[in-house]
């Protein structure tokens, strides 16, 4: 569903969340996890959003519709990492936000993964 | 630095006076406490655009102001203090001197390049894809030029300066992506057929090669 590259770059980041919180590391992190994101969404729905708003809101509409159980699973985690990430992995502010990455790599990042097939 | 200042900038193509219908307004808070009021910015943002919100704790400031940070020599070059103290802001404009050497953050924006110039580990993911090539080539662009003491912090003027040999509508294009990736901006502005693979392996082959003519690579 997502490719290997992409997969690779989020389970090591999970492997080792304090080392992907700064750095080139997390600029490889927001990259993949966009990525991931937008591969989701083509997979499951045959559809591009054009960013993560777009995504929220598509997902959103979807968990009103009936899948199976672990569709469901998958769209949830990818919906909540989506509405954590603003306030995590792309958050503008110069303040030491390292925790708050940490807790959303081993939080909502490690919930994709346990969800995708 | 007094502890109790606080200071609100306005920086950007606002600030500049090169701004366009789409650009945003980018604000520079500096040791406020308190969170941005989200009720009042649906409105203001119906009637000036977006505004982005850049904030910085008053130590962490200070700390960059000590390192001689490239972003804060934008802020004091073209920013115009909208709130606080102005002659703390004239102070603390003489005192700094910015960084002569930015070779780590070169190497960190080409290492990240090449990691993320594989258009077949995007496929279906392709908008990401020129969103974070174009923010990434922008930052190296910037970095490279402040290495030779060219300090430009307008990112067509940047790309330019430092890719002389990039296409325009190549640079346009990694623009429009980012304005739609980041910003909700309508993707209408991106030249059709952006995103087919073979038309975006021939986009990052053109951008590599330019890296390669200028050095980077």
């Amino acid at each position: 569903m997502i490719a290997v590259k992409i997969r690779q770059e989020i389970t090591a980041a999970i492997s080792n969340a304090t080392l992907y919180t700064k750095g080139k590391n997390l600029g490889q992190l927001r990259a993949a996890f966009d990525g991931m994101w937008m591969q989701i969404c083509h997979s499951l729905f045959e559809r591009r959003p054009t960013n993560r708003t777009m995504a929220r809101k598509l997902l959103n509409d979807a968990m009103d519709l009936e899948h199976p159980k672990a569709t469901r699973d998958l769209i949830q985690a990818l919906h909540d990492a989506l509405r954590s990430s603003e306030h995590t992995l792309f958050r503008k502010d110069y303040t030491d936000h390292s925790s708050s990455i940490e807790n959303f790599i081993l939080g909502e990042l490690r919930e994709i993964i346990r969800c995708l097939p | 630095m007094n502890l109790s200042s606080q200071f609100t900038v306005l920086i950007g193509s606002c600030a500049r006076g090169t701004h366009e219908a789409t650009s945003d307004l980018d604000i520079v808070r500096i040791g406020h406490h308190q969170e941005i009021a989200r009720n009042w910015l649906p409105q203001a943002e119906r009637a000036l655009g977006p505004i982005s919100f850049i904030d910085y704790e008053q130590e962490e400031f200070m700390r960059l102001h000590r390192q001689g940070s490239l972003f804060l020599h934008h802020i004091f070059q073209e920013g115009i203090v909208l709130g606080g103290p102005h002659d703390t802001w004239a102070e603390l404009c003489d005192g700094f001197i910015v960084c002569d050497d930015f070779k780590d953050q070169i190497e960190e924006q080409r290492d990240l390049l090449l990691w993320i110039c594989d258009p077949i580990a995007f496929e279906n993911a392709e908008l990401a894809l020129l969103s974070h090539t174009f923010r990434i080539l922008k930052n190296l662009s910037i970095f490279s030029l402040a290495q030779r003491r060219q300090y430009i912090f307008e990112k067509r003027e940047a790309l330019s300066a430092f890719l002389p040999g990039l296409r325009s509508d190549d640079v346009e294009n990694l623009l429009a992506a980012n304005m739609i990736f980041e910003r909700n901006q309508p993707d209408e502005s991106l030249q059709p057929n952006t995103l087919e693979q073979s038309n975006l392996s021939e986009l990052i082959r053109r951008i590599t090669n330019e890296l390669n003519a200028v050095g980077v690579l």
